[in-house]
């Protein structure tokens, strides 16, 4: 549908729902309303939270969260050197560019391109039957049917579009990296439409299994060595579990991760223009990667880092560069000239690859030995919104 | 003191430099919240911490996303405090009921990051640029999160540019 007639259904699905005559009131009420400062006894139980979840944190969830292993982007490559292997990508391309007279759709009409990219030639080599993808299942939860079916009719959905490749099976998968397990043998979904439940699916076998209904709504936030990391809220759990892949059987990881994701982007003030932060993707053990942008006087600085388990910071990228303007068909916005400043990450074993906002073709990969070096495509284009890897190296 | 047309030394010239506001900042907080109470008690606590706030007011910059921003920050405390099992439903024309009620649905089921970008852009008809200084991003990064968030609708509620049809 277009976009006006999504905008129609969403005052239809929302409601024109007017605010009282008396909220100016209230506000102004409120406003005047003299700030109760905190009580002693506050005080008290707000550093007993802060010592309580140090320690959690410190102490607790490294052996929650990584019963048999520390796993952390610098552990566990599987050999694959990353100049010289062939990372799965998925391009999103505007050409031959969008239409200046009409408001921009954030890249919904953007072609896809799937494909394969050598590293160390930058050779990409596109794969037009890669997507959609027939005969797998994906989250019911996301999947709806337009026009509903009638009252008892089957559910029949239509192959969706490929968002994952996995090596070990040689195939394209309907569903994001994180879901896919370590090994590209199966992946995760959610099969009913409250997404409750975590479904294992075996690629070889075309058969799956259902490992946990948890009787409300979760989310699924990685496969990880360990097991499948599941949430209760996105992006920032309240309650995490990690679900045994074989057995099913779900293992409470509590309130460290969430403090973890804590530290992202709901944590911060609302400074607009000043600050922004938020998790670009997780590492392999399933703790936020952050990115944190600072606009000062004429620059802006980007951090991007994440807490191991044990709690230790390890920065990824911190760099200040004078504020850029970049213009588009939309206007003026900014960003840092020259900085590294990631949209999307996605981490195996122990190497990341992020992708960019800037209108490029270029792949970033990091690990700890190597740092952070970028990995051109091989591919111009000037319409080009961003490229995305899609599964580990190999 | 004043920033952005609005007086941020006395308590009934801030509120009264709010007053405009108020409208979008409801519609955002019911969007966001689904129940009218919920949503107006945002409003006044999203005021109060502009107030308490005001010096962390970037001199040159506009109010109505900084406001915006504080709002869509109360929603998420709100959101997660919330007991209310069931949320206000309203009726769609009828052609549109069973369409408008999957989309509901939908949007109740996205996380509020992602919901927080499709409102702001389909329901209060934002402009990228507002959105991203009201979540503190470039212009760039708030529509990939317009564009994650749509994608979160998909397919049913796929939205192709220029299309004209459904």
């Amino acid at each position: 549908m277009n976009e006006e007639r999504f905008r129609s259904l969403m005052r239809d699905a929302i409601g024109d729902v007017q605010a009282s005559p008396w909220l100016s009131q209230a506000v102004r009420t409120r406003i005047a309303r003299p700030e109760t400062p905190p009580s002693r006894a506050g005080w008290v139980a707000a550093i007993a939270v802060c010592v309580v979840v140090a320690f959690l944190v410190g102490a607790i969830a490294p052996r929650l969260l990584h019963p048999t292993t520390s796993v952390t982007p610098g552990a566990g490559a599987g050999g694959v050197d990353p100049t010289n292997c062939t990372l799965p990508v998925i391009i999103y391309d505007q050409t031959p560019g969008p239409d200046p007279t009409q408001p921009w759709d954030g890249g919904t009409s953007a072609a896809k391109t799937w494909g394969l990219l050598n590293t160390h030639t930058g050779k990409f080599a596109a794969n037009p039957s890669a997507s959609p993808v027939p005969g797998m299942p994906v989250d019911l939860s996301t999947v709806y049917p337009n026009p509903p079916p009638a009252t008892g009719a089957r559910l029949v959905i239509p192959p969706q579009p490929a968002l994952a490749y996995s090596h070990a099976t040689g195939r394209w998968l309907p569903v994001l990296p994180e879901r896919v397990s370590p090994d590209g043998q199966s992946y995760v979904y959610q099969d009913d439409i409250y997404g409750s439940t975590v479904v294992r699916y075996d690629i070889a076998t075309g058969k799956s299994v259902v490992l946990w209904s948890a009787g409300k709504q979760i989310y699924i936030i990685k496969w990880i060595p360990n097991g499948i990391l599941v949430g209760d809220s996105e992006p920032t759990p309240r309650q995490v579990w990690l679900v045994n892949p074989v057995t099913g059987v779900p293992t409470v990881v509590n309130s460290p991760p969430a403090a973890h994701y804590n530290r992202g982007g709901d944590s911060h003030p609302p400074v607009p223009l000043a600050t922004s932060a938020g998790a670009v993707g997780l590492t392999a053990s399933g703790d936020p990667i952050l990115k944190v942008s600072v606009l000062g006087k004429g620059t802006v600085t980007i951090w991007v880092y994440y807490y191991t388990a044990a709690g230790k910071r390890i920065v990824i990228y911190h760099k200040t560069g004078a504020t850029a303007n970049v213009s588009d068909v939309n206007g003026v916005w900014f960003t840092g000239a020259g900085l590294f400043d990631p949209a999307y990450a996605f981490t195996s074993g122990d190497e990341s690859w992020f992708s960019t906002f800037a209108p490029s073709l270029t792949l970033w990969h990091w690990d700890a030995t190597r740092g952070l070096k970028s990995v051109d495509i091989g591919v111009q284009d000037p319409h080009v919104l961003t490229s995305m890897p899609a599964g580990p190296c190999f | 003191m004043t920033a952005g047309g609005i007086d941020l030394s006395d308590q009934d010239a801030f509120a009264l430099g709010l007053e405009p506001l108020l409208p979008l900042a409801f519609r955002l907080a019911y969007a966001m919240l689904r129940h009218r109470d919920d949503a107006e008690d945002a409003v006044q606590e999203a005021a109060a911490q502009a107030w308490r706030k005001r010096n962390t007011f970037r001199s040159g910059s506009e109010v109505r996303p900084w406001f915006l921003a504080i709002v869509a920050n109360q929603c998420r405390m709100a959101i997660r405090r919330s007991k209310r099992a069931a949320p206000e439903v309203v009726s769609p024309s009828a052609p549109d009921r069973e369409e408008a009620a999957m989309l509901r649905n939908a949007l109740a089921r996205l996380d509020m990051n992602s919901r927080l970008v499709i409102v702001m852009r389909y329901y209060l008809d934002l402009p990228f640029e507002e959105i991203a200084r009201t979540l503190g991003v470039s212009s760039g990064a708030a529509r990939m999160r317009v564009q994650r968030a749509l994608g979160k609708l998909r397919p049913a509620f796929e939205i192709e540019e220029g299309s004209g049809d459904e």
